[in-house]
């Protein structure tokens, strides 16, 4: 089997070629925005070289940023929503939660400066329709065609060009969307539709709004673009469906992208997470870090039981989406983070240089010490060996940027304030992965670290060692930069069918077994719509409970087949003990009950048997792959020490004793004095405390 | 509300003042950590232990909303934690509502004194209070306390406050309307040892929970406390053993230190003078009909900063809140606005602050008086006073002007239900729709529509799902509302509105218990010839005929559009909710901005069709006029001049240059400059009002207008209220720009709100 991954960032567009020998090939090009496809095509070329390799794949999977881009640009196209009569207000109001979501406390502080996004649809294109739907589902306002009919003649008469409808409690009584959509078709044949029954049959209005919203604002976007890369990729040779990445970790057929399109945005940082889990497949591992370390965000996403951890909304743009999402946390600390003095205080972030001036030592007239600049300074990057020599940096800008705005107003030396910025950046870190893991109920020591992107392993073995994790990893060593791409490269085709009806328990069991069977059902018709066999199809129950009255929600998983109350009590018996293990020894809230809030079913289909070539361990002298000794500073011996320099020529089997540092093609990484690090088979650089 | 209160003999035992208490004070039992200053710290070990202290408290308050998991406590973030040195002065404050973390202080302080002795303060304790008089905002508000020792030294203090959703009291939700004095309401604790050694003690346990009408939710918050603590403790020990205690503590001070010297350098940038205002709250418990003022001058002197309440009214019914509530009602415009990139160590920023607070007034009552709403009451308004007059001080500061926000969400509007839920089980809650109030407008911005509140740095309001699926009531609408935000030329942002009805009750009524203030008139401020917001409104239509509506396939989006009267519930009252009745509640929006006639037209065309501003208040306070659905320039043009000459009575109407400020005169707010020769004149056009040394209003042309003239979704004050409330309004002589807006008591002189100290 063979396969492509080309994940499409905002400075770089990464290829992974997993060839049918288990090798792994990469390529990297410029991404070429607003003509995204350019790019793609590019880097395919790139990693071509008169192969044809497009003809003899079985899989290619792409990572778009389309619609992201739309959401943070808001130059999706012009929608209508349609909704309660009563509740226009939902959308712009956000539960207010708009004002806050996914931003820094920092950033909260400025209250002056603390909007509200602006809205994707305004009022003067929400419109309302009389009906109504009660908690249970009933109908108290019977669906009012008239009233429908005038929404959507007045959206039409403004030019929208796709309609959202949301109405209350859809979810448990979807006919009036339905019949909705309808009359839409009916007045409109050719424009775009998204009702929420489809899009988040979920309780909770402003979250399943603004999903069905976002939905249809970038749906048209994503499908023109990915029908224009189909058809290019075709006509260069791939005869295999072109698959997309969604936020939750697995993919879709390009073809099923219109009706999901919502499921693609924050999809970017999960194919590192991806990846991570499908390496610790290979190596054994269950419980992973994943930490992406890029120039401008540090992404954390954590791999437990050897699957990732899906959350079941994400939030883009400041919009609370019912999108599944692979749970991941950024902070924005990089390479480009930028050091400064505050009154007698060294700090670092969050500023960042980004890419452009980027960094003092780039030349580009940056003037403000970044923690490049420091890395550089300690001797850990070599300047003429930046991204594999494609890139000279200029150490005299990166020591004259740290003298004059750290060192001399903090009077220390240049050394001293380049280890010290280093210090803070790789605490940061650890604190971001400790809040991560506590948060989630778990410890980090009981977790190994994969430190991938540009900057990972020149910055996870600190902050790995910080955490008291059990091991570090680069994984794949020099493809360790490129590893998001990977991600893509194994991904399975995945999907998620919901339904929210809030009931006490005791639950009937029949009912239980019968909502879980369609929604089982509906998930494998979303799968093999495209033809493929259901046999590699692999579904998972999943129910969220809460005590009642109480807000946290817990996932409990039910086993396959029909249910019985004697199930059925082990299911609330796991939620149970899933709620002290998140929430705390008597935090559970036994006294309300226990309540359902939805059914989930997650389905996944397995495409293709990706597989890694794995050499064989050869001898532990590293000797021969080492290219200098440098005297460099270690922060925690406190003096220059002699320091092993490696290039690319790591094999297998050969042992590293820290202090180290590797200079891959791509990346840099350091293992530390006391360290310790072994190159297995697969080429992961696997450090443990000596 | 006459009715003299029967003074408690010793009762002054019970109160704090905030201050540093004196060593000497506290028993010689209790062993204090002392401060080695000259232990150095390296800037990236400072640097490495300052962001593992500020996490800590992030820890702590996830850790505290995963336990109690009440919408209350966790969605609206009616909690907080803190991290406090040996004797209580603050080193970090949670990003949650501000109050409950910022008067925290006042409850370790008088803890270290009065209880070192008997029963002793020792590892592993921990402290519950919620005495207003020692520092909580009401009775509901429940801090705990712990004690975190180094060896036998007692070394910094950790705490989280919860509002608890019943603590007793005459009133369900324990907002006391019907109280006569705290005797009434829910009781309060001074600091009792709830755990002792690591143990909870269940006798004391028992004894707070046997007040509570949810006492089973009451004790599960108990638990988030305790827990949430415990992992501040454990996480300041783990540092102590990494890092050492001496270069902990050495942290912990300076992080004070700094945040003191920023702060006192920001003050430096703020001109001297002094800002005052009134601010008003109505209805002092269910019955009563006064309007009673809080009084606030706030001094700023080279880098100090005084909060002078001298001025505000006696305390009275139960809408008085303790000093604590004062000064953590301060501290929620003095921290996002002032220090809104200094850490908020509040023990260092407090040394360059002073509070005046006299005692037996609104702002800081003398036990028994009612506090019961304490922290919707004298703690808001003290909030709405100091956002009004540090706001207009930062006007005149030029770099910092982008920072200041016109009155935020004037009001809370409590509404507390109660009844048997969707499963027939009993149930109390406080609705927290209100939570979506309008911010204010800014100098470069309209307000936030429906944005949040001032004192909360995160909250969310309730999906109308997740209240109709645990409370049996059934939504007509919720809404932003419209004309709520307050004109300018920058609007405030809209506040909304919800209604319902009982759904699936069986036939049975609801309980409600509502409590405001700023019904029968505005309390969210508009600066610089900005209007004020709406106000806070209950209304009800009994024996409603929406059934009928219903039947016919409709849904009724208008009150005046169902069969009935609409009955305007008292400002704090009592009431039930039968099967037909619609009960709808409106909450503030923010206030405006400068002159409405400056507003760009097209964004009041704009605001029409997003329903924000009605036909009749564009043309009439905005001046715009429309014609077919766009902007009619001309007309507008003249509209605009029309009512300038009406505003002065004069067709004489100079037209503003746009350089005064050039010929060396400094800006003292929008409208507003202080000249080289120390006289106030008008920015627009050069007149001049007169000397810095006298309010500067009396020399404006002054329009009286009755109160609903303030905004137009006011109704009659004479349904609440016996005193006379007014609108002024002072305009330039010469060119008729609105310079300022006053909601004041038609017996109050001008308020000189802005006096520059001049040499």
């Amino acid at each position: 089997m063979s396969s492509i991954g080309v994940d499409t960032g905002g400075t770089f567009t990464d290829l992974v070629y997993l060839r049918d020998d288990g090798q792994v090939e990469i390529a990297k090009r410029p991404s070429t925005p607003p003509n995204f496809s350019k790019g793609v095509l590019d880097v395919v070329e790139a990693v071509d070289k008169g192969r044809n390799v497009l003809s003899t794949l079985d899989c290619f999977y792409h990572g778009t940023t389309v619609a992201t881009n739309a959401m943070i640009n808001l130059n999706g196209v012009k929608i209508g929503f349609i909704t309660t009569a009563g509740h226009r207000d939902a959308l712009p109001i956000m539960r207010i939660i708009g004002r806050s979501a996914g931003r820094s406390e920092i950033d909260l502080k400025q209250y002056t400066y603390c909007d509200k996004p602006a809205p994707i649809v305004t009022k003067s294109l929400i419109k309302e329709v009389h009906e109504r739907i009660d908690y249970k589902g009933r109908v108290v306002v019977p669906f009012n065609e008239d009233s429908a009919r005038q929404a959507v003649k007045d959206l039409l008469v403004q030019g929208v060009e796709a309609i959202g409808v949301c109405f209350l409690w859809s979810f448990k009584h979807p006919l009036h969307e339905r019949r909705m959509r309808e009359i839409i078709e009916e007045m409109a044949p050719h424009i775009h539709i998204s009702i929420s029954s489809e899009i988040a049959p979920a309780v909770n209005e402003y979250e399943r709004s603004a999903t069905t919203a976002v939905n249809a604002y970038v749906a048209p976007l994503l499908t023109t673009y990915l029908t224009e890369l189909t058809n290019a990729l075709h006509e260069n040779g791939l005869r295999s469906p072109l698959y997309v990445m969604q936020s939750m970790g697995g993919s879709m057929r390009a073809a099923d992208a219109e009706r999901r399109s919502v499921n693609t945005l924050a999809s970017g940082p999960a194919g590192g997470v991806v990846a991570t889990s499908f390496l610790g497949n290979l190596l054994g591992q269950k419980n992973i870090i994943a930490a992406d370390v890029g120039g401008t965000s540090f992404d954390v996403g954590l791999v437990v039981d050897g699957k990732p951890i899906i959350t079941s909304s994400s939030t883009v743009n400041q919009y609370t989406l019912l999108a599944p999402t692979i749970d991941i946390v950024s902070i924005g600390a990089g390479g480009g983070s930028i050091a400064w003095v505050d009154m007698d205080r060294l700090r670092v972030g969050p500023k960042s240089a980004g890419a452009d001036p980027g960094p003092a030592c780039y030349g580009r007239g940056g003037q403000d010490p970044t923690v490049t600049d420091a890395d550089l300074v300690l001797g850990y990057i070599d300047p003429n060996y930046f991204l594999g020599g494609k890139f000279k940096l200029d150490r005299t800008l990166a020591e004259k940027a740290i003298e004059e705005k750290i060192a001399r107003p903090l009077g220390m030396s240049v050394r001293d304030a380049a280890s010290g910025i280093v210090e803070i950046v790789n605490q940061h870190m650890s604190d971001l992965i400790r809040k991560m893991t506590i948060e989630r109920g778990y410890d980090p020591r009981d977790f190994v670290v994969y430190g991938f992107g540009g900057a990972g392993p020149l910055h996870s073995g600190a902050f790995g060692r910080e955490l008291g994790v059990q091991e570090v990893i680069f994984p794949l060593g020099n493809i360790s930069s490129a590893f998001s791409a990977l991600g893509l490269a194994v991904s399975d085709v995945s999907t998620m069918t919901q339904q929210s009806d809030l009931t006490l328990a005791p639950f009937d069991p029949d009912k239980f077994t019968a909502d879980f069977e369609r929604l089982e059902k509906e998930a494998i018709e979303k799968l093999t719509a495209g033809g493929a066999k259901r046999s590699n199809v692999e579904l998972k129950r999943v129910v969220e409970l809460r005590y009642k009255g109480q807000v946290h929600q817990v996932d409990a998983n039910v086993p396959a087949g029909k249910l019985t109350t004697a199930v059925l009590d082990g299911v609330i018996e796991e939620f149970e003990m899933r709620y002290e293990k998140l929430f705390g020894r008597g935090s559970g809230f036994r006294e309300a009950g226990v309540e359902l809030v939805t059914y989930r079913v997650i389905g996944s289909m397995h495409i293709q048997d990706a597989s890694l070539k794995e050499a064989k361990i050869g001898s532990a002298d590293s000797v021969p792959a080492r290219i200098g000794k440098e005297m460099i500073y270690w922060r925690e011996v406190g003096a220059e020490v002699e320091t092993g320099i490696y290039g690319d020529g790591l094999k297998a089997g050969m042992l590293i004793e820290g202090p180290a540092i590797i200079r891959f093609d791509t990346t840099t990484g350091l293992i530390h004095p006391g360290q310790r690090a072994k190159i297995d088979g697969f080429g992961n650089v696997r450090i443990t405390q000596g | 509300m006459a009715k003299s209160l029967l003074k408690i003999p010793g009762s002054g035992h019970f109160f704090s003042d905030g201050k540093r208490p004196d060593p000497k004070s506290i028993s010689p039992k209790l062993k204090l950590f002392s401060y080695d200053e000259t232990h150095k710290v390296d800037p990236i070990t400072f640097e490495v232990v300052a962001h593992k202290l500020w996490q800590i408290n992030d820890e702590q308050g996830q850790a505290l909303k995963k336990i109690s998991g009440s919408p209350v406590a966790t969605d609206a973030n009616d909690f907080n934690v803190v991290l406090c040195d040996e004797l209580g002065d603050i080193i970090n404050i949670g990003p949650y509502y501000l109050p409950h973390a910022s008067n925290v202080d006042f409850m370790v302080k008088w803890t270290v004194v009065h209880r070192s002795d008997n029963p002793g303060i020792n590892p592993d304790d921990m402290f519950l209070c919620n005495d207003p008089w020692v520092g909580a905002l009401h009775p509901q508000d429940v801090a705990v306390l712990s004690p975190i020792f180094v060896g036998d030294e007692l070394f910094a203090w950790t705490g989280s406050t919860i509002h608890e959703v019943d603590l007793g009291g005459v009133n369900v939700g324990s907002w006391c309307v019907d109280a006569d004095n705290h005797f009434s309401e829910g009781m309060a604790y001074p600091p009792i040892k709830i755990v002792e050694a690591g143990n909870i003690r269940k006798d004391v346990e028992e004894v707070y929970l046997r007040r509570s009408r949810a006492p089973a939710l009451v004790g599960l918050d108990l638990r988030a406390h305790i827990a949430s603590n415990n992992v501040a403790k454990q996480r300041v020990l783990e540092l102590i053993e990494r890092y050492g205690a001496k270069t902990i503590n050495v942290v912990m001070k300076k992080q004070m230190d700094y945040a003191e010297q920023r702060f006192r350098d920001r003050l430096r940038e703020i001109p001297d003078g002094t800002w005052r205002c009134e601010t008003y709250q109505e209805v002092a418990k269910s019955g009563d009909r006064g309007v009673y003022k809080t009084a606030l001058a706030v001094t700023k002197k080279d880098d100090t900063l005084e909060f002078d309440f001298s001025g505000s009214d006696p305390n009275v019914g139960m809408i008085n809140c303790t000093r604590a509530g004062a000064v953590g009602g301060s501290t929620v415009a003095i921290l996002p606005l002032l220090c809104f990139d200094i850490p908020w160590a509040l023990g260092g920023i407090h040394r360059a602050l002073k509070f005046k607070t006299p005692v037996g007034t609104i702002i800081n009552a003398e036990f028994p008086h009612g506090v019961s709403m304490g922290s919707i009451a004298g703690t808001w308004s003290a909030t709405n006073a100091a956002n009004n007059c540090v706001s207009r001080m930062l006007a005149s500061a030029p770099d910092l002007q982008d920072r200041l926000l016109a009155g935020c969400v004037g009001s809370w509007t409590t509404v507390i239900t109660s009844g048997l839920d969707n499963n027939k089980l009993p149930f109390v809650t406080m609705i927290m729709d209100c939570m979506a109030g309008g911010w204010g407008a800014r100098t470069f911005a309209d307000g936030v529509d429906t944005a949040g509140l001032m004192a909360a740095i995160t909250g969310q309001c309730p999906n109308v799902e997740t209240n109709e699926g645990f409370y049996p009531i059934l939504y007509l609408y919720r809404r932003e509302t419209k004309d709520s935000g307050g004109p300018g030329e920058f609007r405030g942002g809209m506040g909304a509105t919800s209604c319902w009805i009982p759904h699936d009750t069986d036939g049975r009524s609801i309980e409600l218990v509502v409590a405001t203030f700023g019904q029968a008139f505005p309390t969210a401020f508009g600066v610089d010839g900005g209007y004020p917001a709406n106000s806070s409104m209950f209304k009800m239509v009994r024996n409603s005929d929406v059934e009928k509506w219903f039947a016919r396939g409709e849904i009724p989006t208008d009150l005046s559009s169902l069969n009935g009267e609409i009955e305007y519930l008292p400002v704090k009252c009592e009431t039930l909710e039968n099967p037909q009745d619609v009960f709808e509640h409106t909450w503030s929006g923010g206030g405006g901005y400068g002159d409405p006639l400056d507003r760009d037209p097209a964004k009041v065309l704009v605001d029409i069709l997003n329903d924000a501003v009605s036909g009749k208040i564009a043309e009439t306070v905005y001046g715009v006029v429309l014609r077919e659905g766009s902007v009619d320039v001309a007309a507008t043009e003249q509209k605009r001049e029309q009512i300038r000459s009406e505003r002065i009575g004069s067709n004489q109407v100079k037209s503003r240059a746009k350089n005064v400020t050039d010929r060396g005169a400094r800006q003292i707010s929008r409208h507003l400059v202080l000249n080289k020769e120390n006289d106030v004149a008008c920015s627009g056009c050069g007149r001049v009002h007169g000397s810095a040394a006298k309010n500067y209003k009396l020399s404006l042309v002054r329009k009286d207008n009755h109160i609903q003239q303030a905004n137009p979704l006011l109704v009659d004050p004479k349904l609440f209220i016996d005193p006379e409330m007014q609108f002024r309004q002072y305009f330039c002589p010469s060119c008729a720009t609105q310079v300022e807006t006053e909601v004041i008591l038609a017996s109050s002189e001008p308020v000189w709100d802005k006096q520059l100290s001049v040499k």
